[in-house]
């Protein structure tokens, strides 16, 4: 075949070209980290990029979502055990009110004494947390206990999305720790002891006292149940920084350069591209009958 | 026998020969560069001199080295090579648009919007989460316009570039006309217009860069232009391509001939710049942006459907959270329905108004519908959608690239094979130089000695 001299040039300017398309690239995957430059890089790669992108903002959001959350069910679980010490101090006095010994005056102290703890157990019954009231369940904007230890809450309780199908119930429940629903209502407890101590009635603090126990019981159980959903958050946000771990990891395996690699490719593509061009030059300089 | 003065004669043939050889080789040197330049070669023929048995040398004319074939398949390969071309780089164009893996881009905002209604369910009576909620929803609505709305400018700028390539067409083809008109008017005088012909040559290759083209000569030498089972060039007479748009928005390609009646080629238009913009325009970007179209209206709807189902702070319910329409359409025209934007408060969390204002119920199951199968006809969630999307644009543009790249290869090489018949070889001028020059010192040398022969004579003659 006759090699015309446009030939020669041409194959000679589209070789170098060729070489310098693949170095930029090269430099490009080197510099990024990135193996793809776009989805044409590798289309399935690219797709499955996504999917896995998206699959780490679901679990990151998911993660936002326990920190969120549990802080409030943390004061929860203190809230409570606090109302449950308040509420063994009511008890003692209770059981300080069923001896047969104290005088009508004596109870009346005690009575005293239990008003103002019932006081203190309000204020623990309507804290506040950093989304709402603790104990308030959707009511969670207004105070879910009203002077009198009236509950005004809802006994429904707010739920939140922990996972891909998953949702949990993240308030402690305020109806159940302190009213009828949970069987029995704390307040009213509290002012049937003051209303058998400020009546002198001996029979019915006796009686207040097995009260004051379930009360008790009632407030334990809600507690641990604010403890057993902590630990279960705590279990979820390790599962979801070992997935968020793993799908960077897939991640990175789908979507990285393996730098050696990368490294090795351009050092190989710069030498190939001074090759190419010392060979250029040197079949330009060939001899021509022109030199001769 | 011819005489002393005969070798005079055959010498004075032998110098004017060789010196026109000289100066085609000396244009075929000078032209060495020149795109469309074809190669000439002088074609030398024994002058006979009636019936006596020697004769001289003639240059009766040159010879354009080229091979008809080799030009159609140029044209053809440079023709599917500039499609390739321009399709590569309009969908370059379209990838940009879908290259967020930098979390930057649609993907990540539609993800973040879905993944918003989860953070709702921690704090749905925060007005800041709910803020938040309706501003990833505000930012995937405005990733969504810009991605339709380049891709909506891209058909418009491929429009206008269809519409600047007919324009192109039309001049090429009537130069080529006029040139074609020129040349039969000197073949007509028994001349060799080869320089005209090398211009014809490199327009029409230019030609085949933006369409079909087929070339052949009719049966009187005139040059016959066809593509796209159309004729854009026939006995001198140009026809005119035109550019318009049906009502669906596609390109409509025509070719109307100089004597009434049209072809539309739009359908058979396959190698140029236009069958590429053609392919990239209305079929390429019309699927990524009908499959995006469905996208959106499928999470939106969704969101829709679950959204009127619960209720506001206001306790109210039946809103819907998107305004939509189409599709087709879907995506430029979304919008946050007006009477949720600027009304955070407004979002349907609760799934009954008993339980608000902490209510999740709602929130819950629109939290569900980023795991949920609610593209692509229930088969595939929204980021499984988007990432089918993501793949099929990279894969359109895959293939183009690398369609791009074999026909440019494949040009090449056919190059190469036309430039082995056509192109121009220094080397090889630079012998025929040399082997000119000699034949004309040589012709010289005959004179010289053809004279001292005559010198000779007339002294010996004339003692």
């Amino acid at each position: 075949m006759r090699i015309a001299d446009s030939t020669r040039l041409g194959t000679v300017m589209r070789d170098i070209a060729s070489v310098q398309r693949q170095l930029f690239a090269a430099s490009r995957q080197a510099s990024t980290g990135s193996r793809l430059a776009g989805p044409s890089s590798d289309p399935v790669a690219a797709a499955q990029l996504v999917r896995i992108q998206g699959a780490i903002g679901e679990t990151e959001s998911y993660s936002a979502v326990l920190r969120t959350v549990r802080g409030d069910l943390e004061m929860s679980e203190a809230t409570l055990d606090d109302a449950g010490s308040v509420l063994g101090q009511i008890q003692d006095l209770a059981l300080q009110g069923a001896n047969g010994a104290l005088t009508a005056s004596d109870r009346a102290t005690l009575s005293a004494q239990v008003k103002q703890l019932k006081a203190e157990m309000l204020r623990l019954a309507n804290q506040k947390g950093s989304i709402g009231y603790l104990f308030a369940g959707t009511s969670d904007q207004d105070a879910p206990f009203d002077a009198a230890g009236t509950f005004l809450g809802s006994p429904q309780d707010r739920v939140a999305k922990i996972g891909p199908g998953q949702s949990m119930v993240v308030s402690a429940s305020g109806a159940l720790a302190f009213t009828a629903l949970g069987g029995n209502d704390v307040f009213a407890e509290i002012d049937a002891l003051t209303a058998a101590l400020d009546s002198n009635n001996q029979a019915a603090v006796s009686a207040s006292v097995k009260s004051m126990d379930a009360c008790q019981r009632q407030i334990v159980a809600a507690r641990a149940d604010a403890g057993t959903k902590l630990a279960r958050m705590d279990t979820a946000d390790v599962a979801f920084e070992q997935a968020k771990v793993a799908l960077s990891s897939q991640g990175h395996a789908v979507g990285d350069a393996d730098p050696a690699e990368s490294y090795s490719r351009l050092t190989a593509l710069q030498a190939g591209l001074q090759t190419s061009i010392s060979v250029a030059k040197t079949l330009l300089d060939t001899l021509s009958i022109q030199q001769i | 026998m011819a005489g002393l003065s005969g070798l005079l004669d055959i010498g004075r043939d032998a110098l004017a020969a060789q010196a026109f050889a000289v100066n085609v080789t000396g244009q075929n040197i000078t032209n060495v560069n020149t795109p469309g330049y074809v190669r000439r070669e002088v074609t030398l023929e024994t002058r006979t001199a009636g019936p006596q048995p020697w004769g001289s040398v003639e240059a009766t004319g040159i010879r354009r080295m080229r091979d008809q074939f080799m030009d159609a398949r140029l044209f053809e390969a440079s023709g599917f090579a500039a499609a390739a071309g321009a399709r590569d780089d309009a969908l370059g164009v379209i990838e940009g648009v879908f290259n967020d893996f930098g979390g930057t881009g649609l993907g990540t905002s539609l993800s973040d919007m879905l993944q918003s209604f989860s953070a709702l369910t921690a704090n749905p009576s925060d007005p800041t989460t709910r803020a938040a909620v309706l501003a990833k929803a505000q930012a995937f609505v405005t990733q969504v316009h810009t991605a339709a709305g380049t891709i909506s400018t891209l058909r418009t700028d491929l429009l206008s570039r269809a519409q600047g390539t007919a324009a192109e067409v039309n001049q090429l083809v009537s130069k080529i006309a006029i040139l074609d008109q020129q040349i039969a008017a000197q073949v007509a005088t028994g001349a060799q217009p080869a320089d005209l012909q090398d211009q014809q040559g490199k327009l029409v290759e230019q030609l085949s860069q933006l369409t079909d083209v087929h070339t052949f000569t009719d049966g009187s030498g005139r040059l016959v232009i066809q593509g796209s089972g159309t004729t854009l060039l026939e006995g001198g007479q140009a026809s005119s391509m035109a550019v318009s748009t049906a009502l669906d928005g596609s390109l409509v390609i025509s070719v109307n001939h100089p004597g009434g009646g049209s072809d539309d080629i739009t359908q058979r238009l396959q190698g140029g710049q236009l069958a590429g913009i053609r392919q990239a325009r209305d079929v390429d970007a019309v699927q990524i942006a009908d499959n995006l179209d469905q996208l959106v209206f499928d999470v939106a709807t969704a969101i829709n459907t679950q959204h009127a189902a619960g209720y506001g702070l206001d306790a109210q319910n039946g809103r819907v959270l998107f305004a939509l329409s189409g599709p087709p359409g879907t995506a430029a025209t979304i919008e946050i329905a007006q009477a949720m934007q600027g009304h955070p408060e407004r979002l349907a969390a609760s799934d009954t108004a008993a339980n608000l204002p902490g209510g999740t119920g709602n929130a819950l199951k629109l939290a569900s519908l980023a795991s949920a199968p609610i593209a692509s006809g229930g088969t595939r969630t929204a980021i499984q959608a988007y990432s089918d999307i993501v793949g099929d644009v990279g894969m359109r543009k895959a293939a183009a690239a690398q369609e791009s790249e074999i026909r440019e290869a494949m040009k090449a090489q056919v190059t190469t094979m036309r430039d082995s018949v056509s192109g121009v070889s220094i080397d090889e001028e630079m012998v025929s130089l040399s082997k000119y020059q000699r034949a004309y010192e040589a012709a010289s040398k005959l004179i010289r000695t053809a004279d001292e022969l005559i010198a000779g004579l007339i002294q010996e003659l004339g003692r």
